[in-house]
């Protein structure tokens, strides 16, 4: 099955199972998750299997945000071949943990982690 | 006590008197260790308790030991650890000493004998808060109470071997780094310690320069204000308040600050480069720009960002945070790992198991946890099965913190160069980077493995505490499950790591035979104790010079083996041929050079022929010329010669070479009974050829010797020259 038809395969899977985020005004680039630790904050780390340039990625992330019910927003590349992204709007943290796991589950997304914050120790 | 517990015992014992010891001063990182006197006495702990124990041993005893030695030991005094010293009758070499040691432990007498070894004082830099603050660097004090003791990195042993290589980069992924008069005072000329590095923070906000990443690294500071920490929905909502805290630049310092320069502090490797990799800012950093400088830091590319010219072996990150490793910072290390750098992470400061912490958790770093003073772990230190090995990271409880480079800057920087002591498992994490940059700078070759190998391997043991006093909340046992192998210690580790051995050579052979095998004396490196790496060129080797032993393959070569090396002579003459040995990066040289080219032949003679008829031409007999190595001048005088004694006859001058077939010829006295010489020279050596022509009247046919009669003067030179003929007669053919 080639790639556009799983994404649309699951779009049409997740559009009618997935609840509706709660949005709010579009939030600083690097603000953290509402209501949970200072040490997330609301950027993912994505990588595909096989979208590994810039341009293929942002070329599927309309779609890959309805997939997710969630509009998703590119923020830049990343070595290894990984990118960040975030939501376009603020989430509360079970929101946000909900978006990693659908993004985890899309056939073809590597991983998806939060954009933790890391300190001096 | 078993060997490798009193192997510890010696060292500290050796690591306590170097404190008090006046520094050498080398003129290289590498220090060339003197040659050790005499050994005098042994070291020898006896297997019978009672021997052990005793204060004097009788003549009995000591007529066992040295029944057993094989030759007169003399009790010296009893020591700690329930061993004895004995006196040796002469002084002898260390090596010879400790054969006598191991027939002690053979015979069963000894659990243990070792040459008791001469102490040198260790390296001890000059910079004035070594000394007074820098407790966590110092020499091992260890086996006293709880207060007592000194578990630092023991790094004045290490420091004969090496203060580090310009040539091996540690990056310190951290705050940005200042200019300070103890590191380099110019970190953006990329001329002094520091390479060019780079600001990986892209949030704006947090990196609080103005801008998102660029190629300055200085740190502008990180403070955050109460108003930023409260403000709801702020980028620093719920960050502590704090002055900027200069982090790197702490970090920088315990990793490499100048040493032996006079001034504040030293680095674990003085000598080594640092690469500043500017990934926090205000409140931490993001991961996405950590991962991104990990993967920079060791040269790999990075999206937007200019290739990074000074790849580092050792990747310091003196960071962290909450929940398991993740799968970009694993993907990143693994990648850097490939490239042969070694990542050095901090175990964490929230006192819990450090599986649930990043990159503490993750695969393929050295995780390092902080110990105190006295050995303990500290109150804060993250510890658990992932801990690899523990440093100084200081505890202010017990007693005092690790002092490095700083600035006094509030917020932004005073730019005055000033010092100060942190404490925590990032102070405790450059100690570990800049021991594994020693190992690098003796060894290039090590695998992140074996460096990490070799730091467990040689780490100082936990000591365990008895008094509950010390066993409570605030201070605690390490055991090798919560914090690694042990305390690194940096002067067994470079001790056991010493692959580099001293000067050697091999004695140049001359007029060698050309074109032949030609092979050195066997030589025994000495100076390193652990297996270097061996290869040659122009040549092969032969490890106990086994003639079915020879090799042009690289190998390894251990302490105590032999190795000479052979090759083919050059095929012309006085010219030299070199086989290079290389054995730990140290090389010696074996050169052969061929004899001198031989252009004087073997002697030669012309046999005279008499009774020739007047005015013939009388060609001579044959000769070979032999014994020269190249080719001889010809002349001839009277005559002419042949060369093979063809129809081709010249007097001109020229050359012959080695077995060729001369012969010469000239024109007979035209008058009866008188003589002709003609005079060959080859190469210095000449010989005559004489005629004789026949007698007037009742002339015979011309014969060999023959003539006589009037012409008996010319006659009797024939005969001598006939005499030379057959004395040399080897010549001729």
């Amino acid at each position: 099955m080639s790639r556009p038809v799983i994404l649309l395969f699951v779009l049409l899977c997740t559009a009618c199972s997935a609840p509706s985020f709660e949005p709010s005004p579009v939030p600083p680039s690097e603000r953290q998750v509402s209501g949970t630790s200072m040490d997330v904050s609301l950027r993912i780390i994505l990588r595909f299997v096989d979208l590994r340039d810039e341009a293929s990625v942002r070329a599927h992330l309309a779609e890959l945000g309805q997939s997710v019910g969630q509009d998703l927003v590119y923020l830049r590349p990343m070595s290894g071949q990984a990118h960040v992204i975030q939501p376009a709007h603020t989430l509360d943290a079970m929101s946000f943990e909900r978006l990693l796991e659908r993004l985890k589950a899309i056939p073809g997304v590597e991983y998806a982690e939060p954009d933790r914050r890391l300190r001096h120790q | 006590m078993r060997k490798s517990v009193l192997r510890v015992l010696v060292v500290s014992m050796a690591a306590c008197g170097a404190a008090q010891a006046s520094a050498i001063k080398p003129t290289a990182g590498v220090v060339m260790l003197s040659p050790e006197p005499k050994v005098t006495r042994l070291i020898v702990q006896p297997k019978r308790f009672d021997l052990a124990r005793m204060q004097r041993l009788d003549e009995p005893s000591m007529a066992a030991f040295s029944q057993a030695a094989g030759l007169t030991l003399e009790h010296v005094r009893a020591m700690s650890g329930q061993a004895q010293v004995m006196r040796l009758p002469v002084g002898m070499s260390a090596a010879e000493a400790q054969l006598y040691a191991d027939r002690l432990v053979a015979s069963g007498l000894a659990g243990h004998a070792q040459p008791d070894r001469w102490m040198h004082p260790q390296r001890a830099p000059n910079d004035p808060f070594y000394a007074s603050s820098q407790w966590h660097l110092q020499p091992l004090l260890t086996g006293l109470a709880h207060g007592g003791n000194n578990y630092g990195l023991n790094l004045p042993g290490a420091w004969d071997y090496t203060t580090g290589d310009a040539a091996v980069v540690v990056a310190v992924l951290d705050t940005g780094l200042l200019p300070h008069a103890d590191i380099d005072g110019n970190i953006l000329d990329a001329s002094g310690r520091v390479k060019s590095g780079y600001d990986f923070v892209s949030d704006v906000e947090v990196a609080n320069d103005g801008g998102g990443r660029d190629s300055d690294p200085t740190d502008p500071g990180d403070w955050v204000t109460l108003a930023e920490s409260i403000k709801s929905g702020g980028t620093f909502e719920g960050c502590s308040v704090s002055d900027s805290s200069w982090h790197g630049t702490h970090v920088a310092g315990i990793v490499g600050a100048t040493g032996d320069n006079g001034l504040g502090v030293a680095g674990v490797a003085w000598n080594t480069s640092l690469l500043p990799v500017r990934t926090m800012g205000k409140c931490g950093g993001l991961t996405s720009d950590v991962v991104d400088g990990i993967r920079w830091a060791a040269g790999l590319a990075v999206v937007g960002v200019p290739a990074n010219a000074n790849p580092a072996r050792v990747l310091n990150l003196s960071l962290g945070g909450s929940g398991a490793c993740d799968a970009v910072t694993q993907q990143a290390i693994n990648d850097v790992r490939a490239q042969g750098a070694v990542v050095v992470v901090a175990a964490g400061n929230e006192g819990s198991d450090v599986a649930g912490f990043t990159p503490a958790g993750c695969a393929g770093v050295i995780t390092v946890a902080a110990t105190d003073r006295q050995g303990q772990i500290a109150y804060y230190s993250n510890y658990g099965g992932a801990v690899e090995i523990s440093a100084p990271g200081g505890d202010a409880y017990i007693d005092s913190k690790i002092y490095s480079t700083l600035d006094s800057g509030t917020r932004l920087a005073a730019n005055d160069s000033s010092y100060k002591a942190y404490q925590g498992t990032s102070a405790a994490t450059p100690h570990v980077s800049g021991l594994a940059a020693l190992l690098l700078a003796m060894n290039a070759g090590l695998t992140p493995d074996q460096v990490l190998n070799a730091i467990q391997a040689g780490a100082t043991p936990f000591p365990a505490y008895d008094d509950t006093a010390y066993t409570g909340a605030a201070a605690a046992n390490c055991t090798t499950s919560l914090c690694g192998a042990g305390i690194a210690n940096a002067a067994v580790i470079l001790a056991q790591g010493d692959s580099v051995p001293d000067a050697f050579g091999f004695a140049s052979r001359n007029d060698v035979a050309l074109a032949t095998l030609v092979t050195s004396e066997a030589i025994t490196p000495g100076g390193f104790n652990a297996p270097a790496t061996i290869r040659v060129s122009g040549g092969e080797y032969s490890l106990g010079c086994a003639v079915g032993g020879f090799t042009s393959l690289a190998g390894t070569i251990g302490k105590g083996q032999t190795v000479c090396v052979r090759h083919l002579s050059a095929s012309s003459e006085q010219t030299a041929t070199t086989t290079t040995l290389t054995i730990g990066g140290v090389q010696g040289s074996f050169t052969s050079t061929t004899t001198a080219a031989d252009t004087t032949p073997d002697a030669f003679a012309f046999p005279p022929v008499s009774n020739v008829s007047p005015g013939s031409v009388v060609t001579s007999s044959t000769i070979t010329v032999s014994g020269i190595t190249a080719a001889a001048p010809i002349g001839i005088v009277n005559g002419e010669y042949s060369l093979g004694c063809g129809s081709a006859f010249t007097s001109s001058p020229g050359q012959v070479q080695n077995g060729q077939s001369l012969c010469v010829r000239h024109t007979a006295s035209s008058a009866y009974g008188a003589s002709v010489t003609s005079t060959l020279t080859v190469g210095g050596v000449s010989a005559g050829f004489t005629s004789t022509t026949q007698a007037a009247s009742g002339a015979t046919s011309p014969t060999n010797g023959g003539g006589g009669g009037a012409f008996g003067l010319v006659a009797l030179t024939g005969l001598a020259g006939l005499a030379l003929w057959r004395r040399r007669g080897r010549a001729i053919r």
